[in-house]
């Protein structure tokens, strides 16, 4: 029986030529919930994202996601927890030598073994998605094809190939037009709601962390130094947290 | 000052090397353990083998007619000319065919392999694949190492027969020597144990090539620098590899006077 928290994590540190990044951070998040991590550029966003999902040890700490140790258990075991995650990178991280058809499918026939997901309906996934992103059309195009706020939806895409149970969004909206970022920002509400799908959305983008959390946590020098909600936290008189919404 | 600079050289190139031998565990390990990726593996083999046969069949046919022209006049002035096809021919498939194509196959496929991963690094393409629970070590190192390593062999094989016809081409030209004389005269005194060196070293030639290549482009440093210093290192380390392998390959059938 799985706890009330999809993530739990405690004390965790990761230090980076002497300079750390996370220190003693401790951080949870519930069923259903959007969570975003809001801070500057290099205060150690991406690196936290990568902890919880195994792609960079910890010095210290503890990570549970799904109540599974994230940093002791075996790579099978980490590979069973990661069926459970969707991550969506910076850049989209598309595989650039085959198609956007393949980049969807590449997921599930991986695991296909494992989750018995049958042909038909991997395709009726691929169809799904895609059409959710609007880029049901260009699902024959190369990677190269595509333009940036595409590729980030085809990554977004790709990653709810496998139905997760929690998504991890990496600066989301990051170098994209306001119109487009909107449109990022409204795809991971509808996910939310549609998937019912817990999510971490790391970010500086304060536009995008108003229209999609539900709490903040603000991380600055390794540590979060505020929690609350938008409204809560627009109206802090501590200078580093007011400094993100007036800038 | 300089002592202390070339102990941390010295040191570097330990560091790398353990690396590099890890990284050849990790290698074996998986192979060992991991479902096989047959599709990837067929792809690599096209993209490694097939896209490289027209530079193989240009570099064999020159190197065959440029051997053979050069040693004619020699051989003529000697009275040995009756010589020529099985002197080439031996000089073809025990070292100039193996090394050449060795050499070829690194600057070709090597750094394309080095660009490849690295370029997936940086674009965190490796990270993606991880995280969707795929072993990038399977399906990016594996079936590359693999295909390398079996695909090198074939090409060599190849090269052989395309530098025999361009050696008779090149004989063709100053003499009227027929096709079957020609081969009679390059297969005499030719027996398997001047190919079985030569074929062996081959495999480990593909081998080093595909995991040095590898290896250089899944640990690149981030950033576009990255990828053109793995693509650089990998046909330099992989280069000086095969003239090391070359050179314990011509010792070891020395010492077993073959």
């Amino acid at each position: 029986m799985e706890s009330g928290n999809i993530i739990q994590i405690t004390n965790l540190s990761k230090t980076f030529n002497g300079n750390a990044v996370l220190d003693e951070i401790d951080l949870r998040l519930s069923h259903g919930e959007n969570l975003v991590v809001l801070g500057k550029s290099g205060a150690g966003k991406t690196v936290l994202l990568k902890c919880m999902v195994g792609l960079i040890k910890p010095d210290h700490g503890d990570i549970k996601l799904f109540d599974w140790d994230i940093v002791n258990c075996t790579p099978a075991q980490l590979d069973e927890v990661r069926t459970r995650i969707g991550y969506v990178f910076q850049q989209g991280a598309l595989y650039d030598s085959i198609s956007l058809r393949e980049n969807m499918l590449f997921p599930m026939l991986r695991n296909a073994i494992f989750l018995k997901i049958p042909a038909q309906e991997m395709e009726e996934r691929i169809e799904r998605n895609l059409r959710s992103v609007g880029l049901l059309d260009a699902i024959d195009k190369m990677p190269a094809e595509l333009s940036g706020g595409m590729k980030k939806r085809a990554g977004l895409a790709r990653a709810l190939m496998l139905k997760p149970e929690l998504m991890l969004y990496d600066e989301p909206t990051a170098g994209l037009d306001p119109f487009t970022a909107k449109e990022i920002s409204d795809l991971i509400v509808s996910i939310q709601h549609e998937h019912g799908t817990a999510s971490v959305i790391v970010t500086h983008d304060m536009k995008c962390a108003e229209t999609v959390s539900d709490r903040i946590c603000i991380l600055e020098y390794g540590k979060f130094i505020a929690e609350g909600d938008y409204k809560t936290l627009r109206t802090y008189h501590d200078h580093q947290v007011s400094m993100f919404f007036t800038t | 000052m300089r002592t202390s600079s070339l102990a941390k050289n010295i040191e570097g190139f330990l560091f790398e090397l353990t690396d590099l031998f890890r990284f050849i565990g990790l290698f074996f390990r998986t192979l060992s353990i991991k479902r096989f990726e047959r599709a990837e593996f067929i792809n690599q083999l096209y993209k490694t083998g097939y896209k490289s046969f027209f530079l193989i069949s240009v570099t064999g046919l020159i190197l065959g007619l440029v051997l053979t022209l050069q040693t004619r006049p020699m051989m003529a002035d000697l009275g040995a000319e009756r010589w020529l096809p099985n002197l080439v021919f031996v000089s073809i498939i025990r070292e100039m065919s193996p090394v050449i194509m060795a050499l070829l196959f690194a600057g070709k496929v090597g750094s394309g392999i080095g660009a490849e991963l690295s370029s997936m690094r940086v674009t965190e393409q490796i990270d993606a694949m991880e995280v969707s629970a795929t072993n990038p070590v399977n399906y990016l190192v594996v079936t590359r190492v693999l295909a390398t390593t079996i695909m090198l062999p074939v090409l060599v094989f190849y090269a052989d027969f395309i530098a025999f016809m361009g050696s008779f081409l090149g004989l063709k030209a100053y003499s009227n020597i027929s096709f079957p004389l020609f081969f009679s005269q390059a297969f005499d005194g030719i027996y398997f144990y001047d190919l079985l060196p030569a074929t062996l070293k081959t495999f480990f030639f593909g081998f080093f090539i595909g995991i040095i290549s590898c290896y250089k482009g899944y640990y690149a440093n981030t950033g576009t620098e990255g990828v053109g210093q793995a693509a650089n290192a990998s046909v330099v380390i992989s280069s000086m590899v095969i003239f090391f392998i070359d050179l314990v390959a011509v010792q070891i059938t020395s010492l077993f006077e073959i």
